[in-house]
């Protein structure tokens, strides 16, 4: 794979000093525990958040003193809170002197040391968890790549390399549902860039750097994926241009049957970039096509070439016209109803790209190499598309933006609003927060910018401390029309305070896949409405204005919510907004 | 030294072009530390195209 290009590590370091003092909407605090000496990776991580306008405070603390730095309640890692801590930790450490000479003991001895040291790691993790809030990503270790048995190692019951598979496949099963525990493939990592690379033994016996410094920046830019998506800073879309980008040549020009795409070179470079573009479309990002050409020609391209991968299903936009590719773009963010910094464009003309990144400077341009065959690995070394979790609504989006498609269609053909409304069908069931909706609740407080009332930001552990009050009523919405299921859209958290008959709305939210049908409405009609079953005489809500939120500004004062000071006051006294066209059941 | 080479120095170590000599070191440079000299190292090696041992 081609590895990305990364400055040195001197850059990283003259940088974090100019940008130390700027200070932006996002923040994030990053702690950094070590079995080795990994100064640097500090900078790196405050030098790429602040290039993608996020405020960075680091704390790394001594290498080699996890253990010290996790069991003192008192220590300077509590004292800190950090949001994400990273604990990374290497092979040699974790088998002290059996990385060496593995083969003083017998397997049986070797296994019951591996079990031993699992059991350290997910006691020292469980003494974490119960001191502080804080996201913990633990390495797993790197798989040593010499063994003193040479080629006979594979033969041997439980031998060196097998411990080391053992003990990071036995992490993985501990923490692989655990939402505040992640494992960083650290072996993967090394893999990546190769042992030989990323461990310099003059900086390993020099200063105990296991971690080469010019490898430094390529570590941070992975870690960087666990901070954007806590963050909730991702891209959901990759729009592409067809010509030289999607296939070779001109479709306009060369004609369906001269394109380059088979299962030969040039044609197969081309179709191995559609097939990371499908596995992509499957976990969950949008595809979109912008394009300048013929539309019939390229649409038979799209339909009928035998190669193929992607078809005109995958996409859930497609602009094939003579129009400037800005103005598409404008409309391609418009109607899938996401922001133009949630996208990805790909184009193979410099030209083009150029002109992009100056018009909307949102969008990340991928500087695509000249030679398609690279086009894959690039795709491949973007790592913008994370999530903490993966929900089901993430699996099925592209099926959903296709529903959408049609009802687009139904929405052009209909004669007013309320018509088109009134053919949807729609069904909202209000569903309580359980540990199936849990994920995907905190998914959309993460997430959710356009239609959200007060952009309070909830992680899965939190979602889960609110369920569990009595004075709080957390759920959420499913809605379904006679196109589809759009799964879990909606938001709501609500503190009840019962001696003063008052609910207060914490949170209302709402994807904005399915704004303006009338959804919010009836689950703020459903919100009212269990609030005076209850015998509430008053609901309290805000509207905290962002970048983003406009479109639900009007919410409040809709539903005949007054004004006082901060906040918006409901006393009943206009009868509760109905929603004829939407059909509402309770889960 | 060539300037090309003291620009490196003096940016790593955090000092003006005009501190550094053929006599800078460790003992001369107050922020030449073990880790700005490893940082420097491998400035040398990728700029340069060189390699250091130990020794």
């Amino acid at each position: 794979m081609q590895s990305q290009v990364e400055p040195n590590l001197s850059y990283f370091i003259a940088k974090a000093r100019s940008i130390d003092g700027r200070s932006f909407q996002k923040k994030i605090k990053v702690a950094i525990l070590s079995s080795f000496t990994i100064n640097g990776l500090e900078e790196a991580l405050r030098v790429k958040c602040a290039e993608s306008d996020i405020t960075c405070a680091t704390y790394l603390y001594g290498y080699g003193q996890y253990n010290q730095d996790i069991l003192d309640q008192s220590s300077k890692l509590y004292e800190f809170s950090p949001d994400i801590t990273f604990m990374i930790i290497d092979t040699r450490s974790v088998l002290s002197t059996l990385f060496y000479t593995p083969y003083t003991i017998p397997a049986n001895d070797r296994r019951t040391y591996i079990d031993k040291r699992v059991a350290d790691f997910v006691n020292l993790v469980k003494t974490f968890k119960n001191r502080t809030g804080s996201k913990l990503v633990l390495t797993n270790c790197s798989i040593p790549t010499y063994s003193p048995y040479g080629i006979c190692e594979v033969r041997t019951e439980y031998g060196l390399k097998e411990m080391v598979y053992d003990f990071n496949a036995r992490l993985s099963d501990a923490f692989r549902s655990d939402p505040q525990v992640f494992l960083f493939d650290f072996n993967s990592f090394v893999a990546k860039y190769g042992e030989i690379n990323v461990l310099d033994y003059r900086q390993f016996l020099v200063g105990d750097i296991k971690v080469s410094l010019s490898y430094i920046p390529h570590l941070a830019e992975e870690l960087m994926g666990y901070v954007k998506a806590n963050l909730g800073v991702n891209r959901k879309c990759i729009v592409l241009d067809l010509d030289n980008t999607l296939w070779g040549g001109i479709i306009g020009e060369d004609g369906f049957d001269r394109i380059d795409l088979s299962l030969k070179p040039p044609g197969m470079a081309f179709m191995e970039f559609q097939r990371v573009l499908l596995a992509l479309y499957q976990r969950g990002v949008i595809l979109a096509i912008n394009s300048r050409n013929n539309e019939d020609e390229a649409l038979r391209a799209i339909r009928d070439h035998p190669f193929m991968v992607l078809r005109e299903e995958h996409f859930a936009t497609m602009k094939i016209n003579w129009s400037d590719k800005i103005s598409n773009m404008k409309e391609i963010a418009q109607e899938l109803n996401i922001g133009l910094d949630s996208i990805v464009y790909f184009d193979d003309d410099p030209i083009n790209r150029e002109l992009m990144s100056k018009a909307i400077p949102q969008i990340k341009t991928i500087d695509l190499p000249d030679d398609p065959s690279l086009y894959a690995s690039t795709l491949m070394q973007i790592n913008d598309f994370n999530t903490l979790v993966m929900t089901n609504e993430d699996r099925k989006r592209g099926e959903m933006y296709r529903e959408e498609h049609k009802r687009t269609e139904l929405k052009r053909s209909s004669s007013n609003l309320e018509d088109f409304l009134k053919q949807l069908e729609i069904r909202v069931t209000m569903k309580k927060a359980n540990n199936f909706t849990i994920p995907r609740i905190a998914q959309l407080t993460l997430k959710t910018n356009q239609f959200n009332l007060t952009t309070r930001r909830y992680q899965e552990e939190d979602v889960e401390t609110l369920a569990q009050d009595h004075t709080k009523l957390i759920g959420c919405a499913q809605t379904q029309d006679k196109f589809g299921d759009n799964g879990i859209t909606g938001v709501y958290i609500v503190n009840k305070n019962h001696e003063d008959k008052e609910w207060f709305i914490d949170t209302f939210l709402l994807s904005c896949r399915v704004m303006g049908r009338g959804i919010e409405d009836a689950m703020m009609g459903y919100i009212l409405s269990k609030a005076k079953e209850e015998g509430v005489i008053k609901v309290k809500a805000e509207f905290i204005p962002t970048k983003k939120n406009k479109p639900c500004e009007q919410l409040l004062p809709n539903f005949g919510f007054k004004k006082e000071g901060e906040q918006w006051v409901y006393t009943y006294k206009v009868p509760i907004k109905q929603t004829n066209h939407v059909e509402l059941n309770e889960d | 030294m060539s300037s090309n080479l003291l620009d490196i120095v003096a940016n790593v170590m955090e000092v003006q072009v005009s501190q550094i000599d053929d006599e800078s070191g460790p003992e001369t440079i107050e922020n030449w530390d073990s880790f700005r000299g490893l940082i420097l190292f491998e400035e040398l090696e990728s700029k340069f195209n060189v390699k250091f041992t130990l020794n």
